[in-house]
Formats: C-alpha cells, structure tokens, sequence
C-alpha cells in the first residue's frame, strides 16, 4: 500500500510537472531575449543607461539639471530638446546620440526620449505666466551687475565670487564650461533640489522679467575669459597627438 | 509454490536459463557489479566516483536530444539555440539540464579528486587509475569548454578570440596553432564546425574509452578500503592484505555497497532537475556577432578562475600561465602516485596533504569569485548610465558641479566608482580628496599612470581645474582636503603591473 | 573440419614447417599490405586535418566603401564582410576595425581586437580612448597603449585611398602572431 501511494505521488507529480512547466521560473521569457541595442525602446531604460549618469529622474540628484522638472521642461522647447540629445552641445559635456554623428541612439530612441521627459511633466505642468522666452540676445552688463547684486548677491556673493557654503558663479574654469545658454537656462529654472529656486523667487514677490536674465546672464558672460564652450578654436580638439605630455608644473 | 506449479515461471526460468548457459551473465554480475568491496568502503565519501558517472550520462542523454535539434553552422546555431529555448517543447529544459549537468560534472569530478587524494586511493597498487582519472578530469574540462562554444553566441565568440590571443603568443608556432585552432584565417563556420566534432564525438568517445579503462581498473585492484590512520602501504604486503581483507570482511558492492551511492546519485539528479527548472539555461545572449562591440567575453564557472588569474597576474606572464603552469600541473597530478607510492593513507596521517587541498580550494574558489563580480572590468555604460548619490552633489559649487560633469562625460566612472557606484578597475574615488591633494590629483589625471591613461591632450586646462575642485571636495564631511602628499612617490612607483591593486595606490 | 585435420594429422611433422613459412609470409604480407594502405589512408586524413596550415589566407585588399563615409577628425566604426567568407559563416563573416580620418586622404586603421586577449576594443570619442572591456586596456587615438595589460598598440591595417575608396588589407584575425604585429 506505502509503495502504491509513493508511486502514484510520483506519477501524479511528475505529470504535473509536464503541465506546469510553462510556468517554471527557469524557463527563458520572451522578455529576457536577446536584442540589439537599436530595438530597445523601453524609455526608462533609455534613459536609464543614457542621460542617469548626469540629469537626475527626479528620484536623485544630479550634477546636471533634473529632467523630471516640469519647470524647465515648460521653458525648453521640444524641438530644442530633440536636437540637443540628438548633436550634443560641442565643448561641453552633452555628447552627440545621434547613430548619424557617431551616437548609439536611433532617430526613434531619440524620440522616445524626448517624448518620455515631456510626459514627466504633464499633469504636474508649471505656470507660465510671465515666462522668459527660452532663448534671447543678450543684454547689458552693467544693468546685469546691479541686477544680479538684487536677485543673487544673497547667496553667491555682491561679485558673484560666493558665500559659505554656496558656490561662486563667477568662476573662470565654470564659466568656461558652460554656454550662455545654459546660464540662461538655470537662472530661469534654478536648481530648486539644490537650494536654487528659479525666477520667480530670487526677489520674493518680483519674478525676473527676461530683460533682467538677459542682463545677469551677459554679465556672467563678460566675466568669462576665454571663449564659451564650443565656440573656438577648441583646446580640447583631437590634435593627433602620440605620447602624454609630462608637465613640470 | 514451486515454479513447477506455474508452466508460465517456469517457461520463464527456461529461457532465462538459456540466455544465461550463452551469455554468462552471472559470472559477469559477479565481476562487475556484484564484485566484492570491503566493508569500510561503503562510505559517504566514496560515492563521488558514480555521481561522476551519473552526471556523464546525463550528458550524452540530454546531448543526443540536443544535437536532435542544434544546427552546427555559424549561420545557424544561434538560432538553433532560440528555437530550443522558445519554440521547442521542453528544450529550453533539456538545455539547462545540459548546462547544470556540466557544471556539476566538473564541481563533482574536483570533489572526487579531492576524496581520492585525501584517502590515499591513488598510491599502490592504483597508480594507474589516479592516472586515468586525471586525464578524465582535463577531457571533462575539455568537453566544458568546447561546450560554451556550443552556445554560440558572443562569449562564444570572443572566448575564441581569447583562445586564439593566447595561442598567439606561443613562440615560433603561434601562427599556426591560431590557425589550427580557427580551421581559417578568422573564427567562423569552420571553427564551430571543428569545436562541434570535439565536443560531440572525440572528446565524448575519449571519455568512454578511459572510464572504461578506469572502472576495469577498478574491478582489477579494488575499491580503495577506508583508510585506517598508523596502517602503512607497503608493497610486499598490501595486495596479500587487501584479498584478505575481502575474505573476511568483504560484500557484494550491489546490493550490500550501493546503498549511499544511490541515495547521493538519487539527490544529485534532484539537485540539477531543481536547478535546471528554477535558474534555467544559460543564454543564449549578445549573437556572435563581431560587429556587436559590446561583449565582455566571460568564460563559464568552471573557467572564471582562470580569467581572473590572467587579468591578476602581472602583465606579460600569460603564456606562463597558460602554457607553463597547466604543464607543471599535468606533471605533478601524473606524477603523484610516483612521488607518494607507499606509506600512510589516512588524511589525519598526511597534514601536508590537507595543506595542499586547503590552498587548492581557497585559490580556485577565490579566484571564481573575483571572476564573477570581475572588478579589472570597466563598467562600459557607468559614465552615461551610473547616477551620483546625493552626499557627492549637494553642498557642491558650481564648478565643482562642472567637475561631477567632466567625472561623468570624461568616462571616468567606467574605472571609477564614487560611493561604490561605478568600475572598479580604479580606486573608489569617495574619499579621494583626502587621500591626494590638490596639485597631486592634477598630476594623476594629466599624467595618468598606475594604470590610467593620461588625459593631459583631451582635458583643458579649465576642465582639469574643474574636475579637480570636484574631486578635492570628494571626502568625508568635517575633514580637510589632504594637504601634503601623503603618498608622494607611490604614484609613480607603481608598476602598470598590477591592475586593481596599483590603481589603488596609484589614483 | 575435423576430418580434414584428422585425415591430415599423420603427415603433421612435414606439413608444420611449410604451414609455418606460409603463415609468416602470409603475415609479413599482411602487415606489408596493410601498412601500405595505412598510409594511403592516414597521409590524406592528417593533410586533411592540417589543410588550414597548408592552404594559405594572407590579409587581402578590399574596399571599406568610398572616402566620404568618413567624416574628417572623427573615429568610426566600420562593418566590413571578410573576403574569405563562406556561406555558413552567417554575421561571424563581418569583421569590425576603426577608422580615423585624420584629415583628407590621410587615415589610420585599427582592428578592434585589443592587443592583449582579443576581446572587443570600444571608442569613447568624449574622452578620446579605446577601452577594452575584458581587462580594462586603454588606447589613445592614435592607437599607442594608454594603460591597462595590453603588451603593445592597436593591430593597425594597412591602408590606401584608391578611386575615392579607402581600401584596407585585413581578413585574418589579427593576435600577436599574426600578420598584423
């Protein structure tokens, strides 16, 4: 009898073994194929093994702006976007994706990322009253210095050269680094993760209006030496070289 | 009841008696598998030798049905390998089985070796079964190797290449053993072809031919008795004590002996149909595809050890670790029933011995296991797709804001991780800012050295300022940026010979 | 059978000796015949085995496309068919090498294999590196080791501009003792 039941435990259970081997863990999920690089088109991955590395999700911080920012998602104009990711901005660290300029992304991928960060914002959509156009000449210096001893000495210094604990905005080796876009675009957008609120709230009550970030950026301009990022005759081009210098310095 | 009583039983006997006045099959049984073992040896340890047996048949069964369906071609195999995995009924089970099936194979051969050794079962008179047992050991590992290239997908690919690398730097032949390896000038349909062959007949025929020789062996000197420690092997008597010992204290090895190996041999199959159901087969992943540069190349388990041995090593001694090292091994596994032919058997008796085992162990499996987590790997998508934790950003200035940037963009972070985020081919680079200071850190990433390109014609002047100011404000909160060279001359005292490690002192 | 070797048997003294010189001849024949046949057999199967040592496959010129492909001061990767490709080689045929287009016809050719075990060597434009997965090898742009295990540069192919294509010599894998160290 103790055989009978050990052996029909057996049959029953290796038959429902066959039945059920559809749902075996180990069995290889569609899911887990194979696929070039070009055919993923999951935009949390995209972005994930793309742009994490520098803009935050909006989970963590980043060195770069947070593209989870509805904000500047408001200012920054779509096709803006898809060209930035698609060509990179030359001298800075935005590299080119574009499978066409020697990227790894697709026109496709690039657009699955455009239209992924724009869909962070929606429902959470920033006011845009009184909104600074997203690109404009710029403006005057001086008028940029008064405004900027107004709506940022607080923090970054009456010079722009920084208090404790806050950066100074008016480093060389910064303002080599970035464009003046990109300066225009963080003083209207701030870095609020950061402790950098952005237009609206640098003089409580009085947002800037665009003549005034014009003006402040400018000035930040004209305190760079050198040339802004990209527009030279770049130092870090790739001259053939062979050897690494050695510096005495 | 008598089978007198039953015309069918007793039709039965008569023709079981007519097979059997042909064939003899009893004196056979008697022979073989009803042969007489001692007492002790129906131990435990002494069913490694029929788990190792199991698991070879295990893979000639669940290789024939594979080969039902794989296609060796360079063309098709990988497709050959979805088919199994997707579309056909339960290949994907026959697949993981196949895989597991190795990896035991090799993981249980190791610890047959190991109990043979330790027991003394190779010294007088079995010389000769230590010795086609160790040839088994590297057919097992043979048919391992030739089986991942079965698997045709990139690390396939690529460990040919790695194959083919390394035979390239044998002295004056190189060439040809490269060629000889590929059947070409490049890894192609040749190439699997020719792996196929060895891993579907020569190397499985070699197996049967010295199992064969191995058991008969076995059969011709005996099971090794349990070892007894202060009893000595002594060629005059040992043979006459061994018949001895079977007279008087022997049994039929089936049915008294083979309890515990099939209770072993029952849970070893357990082991691996849980194994193959619940992890599954192995890949096929990336295609062998050359324009795909995107691999990593990892070899399976049983051969991780050696990939981390050739990326610890210091550079330039491949070839001795390939070629030298596996001669010295050969020589020493052939040559140990020679060196240690008499004397005590029991482990207890031997310390150098369990000396040996001891080291054996701790190297391979600590060698596996920086195999697996790999640290000498840069992480190729680190700078694009490995965030920063907050501590490193907040509190942060502009430019050194910039500098995190330059970390990220430069690809910094593909050798370097910050908070344990990122390559480990250099050193974590957390604390950096108090270990070197200012002029140091710009040094290190204008020169480079220990290990590090030099990124003096690719960084500005301004990008080295920033990236600088970044990393001096890498270190703890409430501590100062390191102000004296601390390690003034390591930096360049360390040979681009050791990897991980000079990086470490290097930067 | 029996009666033969019964009828014989009496003769058995003056037959063995004959019987006997007629089995060794019939053996040296045997074995003369057979290692003849040894021969003729085994030379063609290790020819066979060895063929691919015998027959040789030096790197050829072909054509990586026409020059304009490559844009000027950049690195690409360029996808190429191996000439002496089969049928059954399936994508294992394409090879994979860099181009830099330095400046006009000027160009400097890398195969990607890197220089210490072969594994795929990738371009990182932003930080102007060749990095190896396997062991962390570095190269700089212009081939030379940059750091890591790798012995030597990148294979480098030869190359020339003809008709406004680039033509590489290539189509042998390249390691340390092949045609290209």
């Amino acid at each position: 009898m103790q055989a009978r039941t050990l052996y029909s435990i057996l049959l029953f259970g290796g038959l429902g073994f066959l039945c059920g081997c559809d749902r075996l863990p180990g069995k290889p999920k569609e899911e887990d194929r194979w696929k070039p690089p070009s055919e993923i088109k999951d935009f949390a991955l995209l972005f994930n093994t793309n742009c994490r590395g520098c803009h935050s999700n909006g989970q963590t911080l980043s060195a770069s702006i947070s593209m989870n920012n509805p904000p500047y998602l408001a200012v920054v104009p779509k096709e803006v976007m898809h060209k930035t990711i698609e060509t990179g901005i030359p001298g800075t660290q935005m590299p080119t994706y574009s499978d066409k300029a020697g990227g790894s992304l697709t026109e496709e991928q690039v657009n699955i990322l455009v239209e992924g960060i724009y869909n962070w914002a929606k429902g959470h959509e920033a006011p845009t009253d009184n909104l600074p156009p997203y690109s404009a000449a710029l403006g005057d210096a001086e008028r940029g210095k008064a405004v900027f001893a107004q709506a940022c000495a607080s923090c970054h210094g009456s010079g722009g050269e920084g208090t404790k604990g806050k950066g100074g905005a008016v480093d060389k080796a910064y303002l080599s680094l970035v464009s003046d876009q990109y300066l225009r675009t963080v003083v209207i957008v701030g870095r609020p993760e950061l402790g950098m609120p952005g237009f609206r709230e640098y003089v409580p009550g009085k947002p800037m209006t665009g003549e005034e970030i014009s003006d402040v950026v400018s000035w930040l301009a004209s305190r760079r030496e050198g040339p802004a990022p990209g527009q030279s005759a770049k130092t870090a081009e790739i001259a053939p070289k062979t050897q690494p210098s050695t510096p005495n310095e | 009841m008598s089978a007198k009583d039953r015309p069918i039983t007793s039709s039965l006997v008569n023709i079981a008696m007519w097979v059997e006045r042909r064939l003899h099959l009893v004196k056979i049984w008697k022979a073989t598998a009803g042969h007489p073992i001692p007492k002790s040896s129906a131990s435990w340890f002494y069913t490694f030798g029929s788990m190792t047996l199991l698991c070879f048949t295990i893979q000639i069964l669940t290789g024939i049905l594979l080969a039902l369906v794989y296609v060796p071609s360079a063309n098709e195999a990988y497709r050959s390998l979805l088919f199994l995995n997707y579309q056909q009924e339960l290949g994907w089970f026959l697949r993981a089985m196949h895989y597991w099936g190795s990896n035991c194979m090799v993981v249980i051969v190791f610890f047959h070796m190991t109990q043979v050794f330790l027991w003394g079962a190779y010294k007088h008179p079995r010389e000769l079964t230590w010795i086609s047992g160790v040839v088994l050991l590297f057919l097992t590992l043979a048919l391992s190797f030739t089986g991942q290239v079965m698997r045709f997908d990139s690390d396939a690919y690529w460990g040919i290449g790695i194959g083919a690398a390394i035979s390239g730097r044998i002295p004056i032949i190189g060439a040809q053993v490269v060629n000889l390896l590929l059947g070409g000038p490049i890894i192609g349909s040749d190439t699997l072809s020719r792996f196929f062959a060895l891993h579907v007949f020569v190397l499985p025929g070699a197996v049967i031919a010295l199992v064969s020789l191995h058991l008969r062996l076995v059969l011709l000197k005996g099971i090794n008795e349990y070892p007894t420690p202060g009893i000595q092997v002594h060629k005059g008597t040992y043979w006459r004590n061994y018949e001895e010992m079977l007279h008087k204290d022997g049994m039929p090895f089936v049915p008294n002996g083979i309890g515990k190996d099939l209770v072993a041999n029952g849970v070893l199959l357990l082991v691996m149909v849980a194994l193959a159901v619940f992890v599954g087969p192995k890949g096929p992943e990336i295609p062998a595809d050359p324009a795909q540069v995107i691999s990593e190349a990892k070899p399976d388990y049983p051969f991780l050890w050696l990939l981390s041995a050739a990326a610890l090593l210091p550079n330039g001694s491949e070839v001795i670790l390939f070629f030298v090292v596996p001669l010295i091994a050969v020589i020493l596994l052939i040559g140990l029933p020679f060196f240690s032919n008499v004397g005590e058997k029991h482990y207890s008796r031997r310390p150098v011995s369990i000396l040996v085992v001891m080291l054996t162990y701790l190297t391979i499996g600590l060698l596996t296991y920086a195999g697996i987590t790999g640290p000498w790997s840069p992480r190729m998508e680190a700078w694009s797709g490995t965030p920063t934790k907050p501590q490193f950003i907040t509190g942060r200035s502009p430019v050194e804001l910039q500098g995190a940037l330059l970390l990220q963009g430069k690809q910094c972070r593909n050798c370097h991780s910050v908070g344990g985020e990122g390559g480990q081919r250099g050193p974590d680079l957390s604390a950096v800012g108090a270990r070197m200071n200012q002029p140091q850190l710009i040094r290190q990433v204008i020169q480079g050295g220990g290990n590090m390109p030099a990124y003096g014609n690719t960084l500005t002047p301004q990008e080295v300022n920033a990236l600088v100011s970044y990393l001096v404000s890498l270190r703890p909160i409430n501590t100062i940026p390191a102000l004296n060279p601390a390690i003034p001359e390591k930096a360049e005292r360390v040979s681009s010979g050791e990897p991980t490690k000079g990086a470490k002192t290097g930067g | 059978m029996a009666t033969n070797e019964s009828e014989s048997h009496p003769s058995a003294s003056a037959e063995t000796k004959t019987y006997s010189t007629r089995r060794d001849f019939l053996l040296q024949v045997g074995v003369v015949v057979n290692t003849i046949a040894g021969f003729m057999i085994g030379v063609p199967v290790v020819g066979y085995i060895l063929s691919s040592l015998i027959k040789s496959t030096p790197p050829v010129w072909f054509s990586l496309g026409p020059v304009s492909k490559f844009q000027e001061g950049a690195m690409r990767m360029a996808v190429f068919e191996n000439p002496y490709r089969r049928e059954a080689d399936g994508q294992t045929a394409r090879l994979t090498c860099w181009v830099r287009r330095i400046q006009g016809d000027q160009f400097k050719v890398f195969a990607a294999n890197c220089t210490h075990l072969g594994c795929p060597v990738r371009w990182f434009e932003e930080s102007q590196l060749f990095l190896c997965p396997c062991h962390g090898g570095a190269f700089y742009a212009d081939g030379e080791h940059a750091a890591g295990p790798p012995p030597r540069g990148l294979y480098v192919y030869e190359h020339k501009v003809e008709n406004g294509e680039l033509q590489i010599k290539a189509g042998v894998l390249p390691t340390l003792a092949g045609p290209f160290a």
